[in-house]
């Protein structure tokens, strides 16, 4: 089990996890679980609820520090969450900026939201943002450290859907500029197909498959190459499909 | 029935047709509703509040005029306004509102910082909360007005036993909400904080006391309302100046008139210092998602 995702490891991984558990009480979320992202790499995470996906990334994160096992990450490592978590009391700009060495650099924080596209927002407070432009400046106080790793926390979870289509190209396209390694969780199979390169299903606190994905990008739903991915991730994740392929 | 034959206002057969045997569609009885702005009455809303008051001095005047409530009991209005005059003229009112002004504000002063250091001591850290927090919240459970006797024995009965009591009230309900404030802060902002690579310092700076503002912000509009509770309390122990000696001398001289101006100005005291937090609020809370504006 250890040696079946270190494939192609001539470049030194973005993450690399070896033997990783972690408990809470007795119940065990993640059991001996090896993973490797390599640098640049955009990997989904997919998983029924409560497989510990979550935990997962909290770990990578540096969030939950409970755990045993051996987990190397990116020193410059940046996490957008479910709920952007934008601090209330300060402005948009501020928010992007918060945790930057040195004094608030209005022109980078600018920047960063104008390439998410919510450049005239910088000076609103937080509360007056919809929910689509609070995401995009979660992302873009994520991105503007510059990360060599981006975790994702079910990002687009809480958007409508249209919003989200969105904001999964917006994620797409920035991935592609910055090229730092993504690791998405998400329940979404279809989002996990569009965007990855490489999908994986957690189970049993384990990676238990992981499926390549080397459509062409912009890669397109209707294609049936995608179809047939996402028919084999279901199975997968014990949804039964109603017409198999 | 195709989607065309919908749009196009197609509407099925109705039982209730034949049976009322009428030849149109039935017609629902319709209301029209009017928007609030047409549906606001006549009387501004601001005139209908003032009434109950006016009502209310209008008796008050005409109680003291027919002899009803005689002045020893309570001077009228008219008596009321006419000593208030004099009172401004030779600037009596002025100096003792200063000087209770002076009382509750250092009062206030001293008092709030030591409420708000202990509980940025408590609620930042463990080892505060255990060594402060406990004692905090036996003493507040003394009235501080039974500390009277103390303060007097400690301090005599200048100017200290009445900053000190004044100190003594106004320093629990900044520390009870500062304290509740800080350790009501998001918890998943300060993770967020955390991941943006804040320390210990710049999460208090930047998540956890901005966080604690607006509880902050509640205490002191209560320990206002306390300072100025303490203040006449306070004056009662043998002032010289202030509000407080003003009431007293018009006690020994059955002044009515002259307490009924010192109850007024200690109400709009109150008021004026209601509204300067008001506009602290609007300052400092205007990212607060709930604040619609006071």
């Amino acid at each position: 089990m250890a040696t079946q995702l270190h494939r192609r490891l001539n470049a030194p991984a973005a993450v690399a996890v070896r033997g990783l558990s972690r408990s809470f009480g007795d119940r065990r979320v993640i059991d001996n679980l090896d993973l490797t992202i390599r640098p640049g790499e955009f990997v989904a995470l997919l998983g029924a609820s409560g497989c510990g996906k979550s935990t997962l990334l909290r770990i990578l994160g540096d969030l939950d520090p409970e755990f045993s096992g051996e987990v190397t990450v990116p020193e410059r490592r940046a996490i957008a969450f479910q709920a952007p978590r934008l601090m209330p009391w300060k402005r948009v700009w501020l928010n992007v900026t918060l945790g930057l060495p040195g004094r608030p650099d209005r022109a980078r924080a600018q920047e960063a939201l104008e390439e998410v596209g919510i450049g005239h927002r910088a000076d609103q407070w937080p509360k007056v943002l919809s929910g689509g432009e609070a995401q995009r400046a979660s992302l873009a106080r994520a991105l503007v450290r510059e990360p060599d790793l981006l975790l994702l926390d079910e990002p687009f979870a809480a958007l409508d859907a249209l919003t989200r289509l969105k904001a999964q190209a917006l994620v797409a396209e920035l991935w592609l500029r910055h090229g730092c390694a993504v690791l998405l969780v998400t329940h979404d199979v279809e989002e996990a197909v569009l965007l990855a390169d490489r999908v994986l299903v957690m189970k049993d606190g384990i990676i238990a498959h992981h499926e390549e994905i080397d459509l062409p990008r912009p890669r397109d739903v209707a294609d049936p190459r995608f179809a047939r991915i996402r028919g084999e991730l279901l199975d997968w994740l014990g949804v039964r499909q109603g017409a198999p392929h | 029935m195709s989607v065309t034959e919908i749009a196009r206002g197609y509407s099925p057969p109705r039982e209730a047709e034949s049976a009322a045997g009428s030849s149109g569609p039935a017609r629902a009885d319709l209301v029209r509703l009017t928007p609030a702005a047409a549906r606001a009455g006549r009387v501004p809303r601001w005139l209908r509040r003032a009434t109950g008051p006016v009502v209310l001095v209008l008796l008050w005047h005409l109680a003291s005029i027919t002899g009803l409530l005689p002045s020893e009991v309570l001077a009228g209005p008219g008596t009321v306004l006419a000593s208030a005059a004099k009172l401004i003229e030779n600037g009596e009112l002025q100096a003792a509102i200063v000087v209770s002004m002076q009382r509750a504000m250092s009062g206030l002063a001293i008092g709030g910082s030591i409420g708000v250091a202990l509980a940025v001591i408590s609620g930042l850290t463990r080892l505060g909360e255990d060594l402060v927090d406990a004692p905090m919240q036996m003493l507040r459970t003394v009235p501080n007005v039974a500390l009277i006797p103390l303060l007097i024995i400690w301090f005599g009965i200048g100017e200290a036993p009445k900053i000190a009591l004044i100190a003594l009230a106004t320093a629990f309900p900044l520390y009870l909400n500062v304290y509740a404030g800080i350790r009501g802060v998001d918890q998943s902002l300060i993770e967020a904080g955390r991941t943006l690579g804040l320390g210990r310092w710049g999460l208090v700076r930047h998540v956890i006391l901005p966080g604690a503002l607006p509880n902050a912000l509640v205490g002191l509009r209560y320990s206002l309302g306390i300072a100025w509770l303490a203040l006449v309390f306070g004056e009662q122990i043998n002032a010289t100046a202030g509000v407080g000696y003003l009431m007293a001398n018009a006690r020994e001289f059955f002044q009515t008139d002259v307490i009924v101006v010192c109850l007024v100005v200690y109400a709009i005291l109150g008021l004026a210092v209601d509204l300067v937090v008001r506009i602290l609020e609007r300052i400092f809370l205007a990212w607060r998602p709930s604040f619609t504006g006071a």
